[in-house]
């Protein structure tokens, strides 16, 4: 009876969300094809006997109700469209199927990821004969940060996180480098102590170093693609945070993306290189190029980002130009109050973007 | 929390609501591609399990996963590698495979 019920209330959620404006068409035909699997599954669910393995329409519905979760901060009202730009931009360079970044705005001071189960996709082809067209990127902000672009640069690391468990980066490391191998890990037990370990406490132990590892990556990732800005949000939301059994401390993390920046060696990066060669991914490298923005943004300009690495490099020069002109504000930030310097910089860059995003659409609209 | 959440980004969904039907037998069978692809699927994670040096591009990311979490069961790949086709797979088998994955995770 749940699970009919159930069926029954996600679809009217999404019929209703249907009639929502949304930033993309992608978004409305993903919402379609939602649609569409919901009702082939009622359809099945109530046929008498059972058309489909209970067990497999309870997989199904609880995919389908996930998904949903993330497309109610994707409406046109909520959607941080500049970030969410610069997020599909980088999710691209990961692999060849067609993505689409959705959302979900929360009110807690977090930012996180879901993966979409490749084999949902597949289930519901095989099972119901309803293709997706795209595989969602779903990635959850809080609320006060949607529409300030420097404050959302923790969803670069939520990419990271995409593009590990999209290609078991890390879930391939633990072969080539398993726990009781190494590298050690800067905060946990070394891998001979690991190995030395008794069989129940070593599987908890393979599980602390994948969280850990899967954290090392997605830092990586973000800083790939923001550079300092990474470092430095994350100093400043979470400064002095002590190793956990899901997270290394916030010095171990510093120290591999700075590492990583100054082009350091670094066993742990190694290991990554390793694995993204295994899987057939390109290599760890800054993707980001530097726009100046101190002439631009010094005049309260929008600044011109000619390719995608200057869309990416725009969070990092803005981290940046923010930092120094609330430390000590110069020229025309001289006379600003110090709680505009926040907004006026998170403005320009949303306007940098922006003006990137249109010069775009009319290319790819006049040279189609 | 009423219940224990799936793991949010585990691939082995699938997996377990399949190797549940081979011991539950329940009134509607899982279907005979669902069967074929399964079947792939742990026959691949027993390759990598055997051989993790031939993870490629193309290794299957379920089985990765499955592979991971049985990494140190040999005895129960070599049940395996005497299985040739999923409607071999006894429920002794089927359950020991789901204890394991949840094992790991305990």
């Amino acid at each position: 009876m749940l699970l009919k019920a159930n069926l029954r209330l996600l679809l009217a959620q999404l019929d209703s969300l249907s009639e929502t404006p949304y930033f993309t068409s992608q978004l409305d035909t993903y919402i379609r094809e939602l649609r569409e699997v919901l009702r082939a599954l009622l359809s099945k669910v109530a046929a008498q006997p059972m058309a489909i393995n209970e067990g497999l329409a309870h997989f199904i519905a609880r995919e389908v109700w996930r998904l949903t979760q993330f497309l109610t901060g994707s409406t046109t009202k909520q959607i941080p469209y500049e970030v969410v730009y610069a997020i599909g931009k980088a999710a691209a360079e990961w692999g060849a199927r067609r993505l689409l970044i959705t959302t979900a705005i929360v009110q807690e001071a977090n930012f996180y990821f879901h993966g979409s189960s490749r084999e949902f996709f597949n289930s519901v082809e095989r099972e119901l004969g309803i293709k997706i067209s795209h595989q969602p990127v779903q990635i959850a902000l809080p609320y006060i940060y949607r529409h300030k672009p420097l404050f959302c640069v923790p969803l670069f690391h939520e990419l990271g996180h995409f593009i590990d468990t999209s290609n078991d980066v890390v879930t391939t490391s633990l072969f080539s480098h398993p726990e009781n191998v190494g590298p050690d890990l800067p905060d946990l037990p070394s891998s001979e102590e690991i190995a030395r370990a008794p069989d129940e406490k070593r599987k908890a132990w393979t599980q602390v170093v994948k969280s850990h590892r899967a954290e090392y990556f997605a830092d990586l990732i973000s800083a790939a693609y923001v550079g300092e800005a990474a470092h430095g949000f994350l100093g400043e939301f979470i400064p002095n945070q002590a190793v956990s059994s899901s997270h290394p401390s916030s010095a171990s993390r510093y120290q591999l993306m700075s590492d990583f920046l100054s082009g350091k060696p670094n066993p742990i990066l190694d290991m990554f290189q390793q694995t993204l060669s295994t899987r057939g991914l390109p290599a760890l490298a800054v993707r980001f190029r530097l726009p100046d923005v101190d002439d631009t943004f010094g005049n309260v300009r929008p600044c011109k980002l000619e390719s995608d690495a200057d869309i990416f490099g725009a969070f990092a020069a803005g981290w940046g130009f923010l930092s120094r002109m609330n430390n000590k504000p110069t020229g025309l930030w001289a006379s600003l109050p110090v709680e505009d310097i926040e907004r006026v910089t998170n403005d320009l860059i949303e306007k940098s973007i922006r003006n990137r995003m249109i010069s775009e659409g009319w290319d790819e609209a006049t040279n189609p | 929390m009423l219940a224990a959440a799936p793991e949010p980004n585990s691939g082995l969904g699938l997996i377990q609501v399949v190797l549940t039907s081979i011991i539950g037998k329940p009134e509607v069978e899982v279907s005979e591609p669902l069967k074929t692809h399964v079947f792939e699927v742990l026959q691949a994670a027993s390759a990598v399990a055997a051989n993790p040096t031939a993870i490629n591009s193309r290794t299957p990311s379920e089985a990765l996963e499955l592979a991971l979490r049985m990494r140190g069961r040999h005895d129960l790949w070599q049940q395996f590698s005497e299985i040739h086709s999923f409607n071999g797979i006894r429920a002794d088998v089927a359950e020991q495979l789901l204890t394991s994955l949840r094992s790991y995770a305990a």
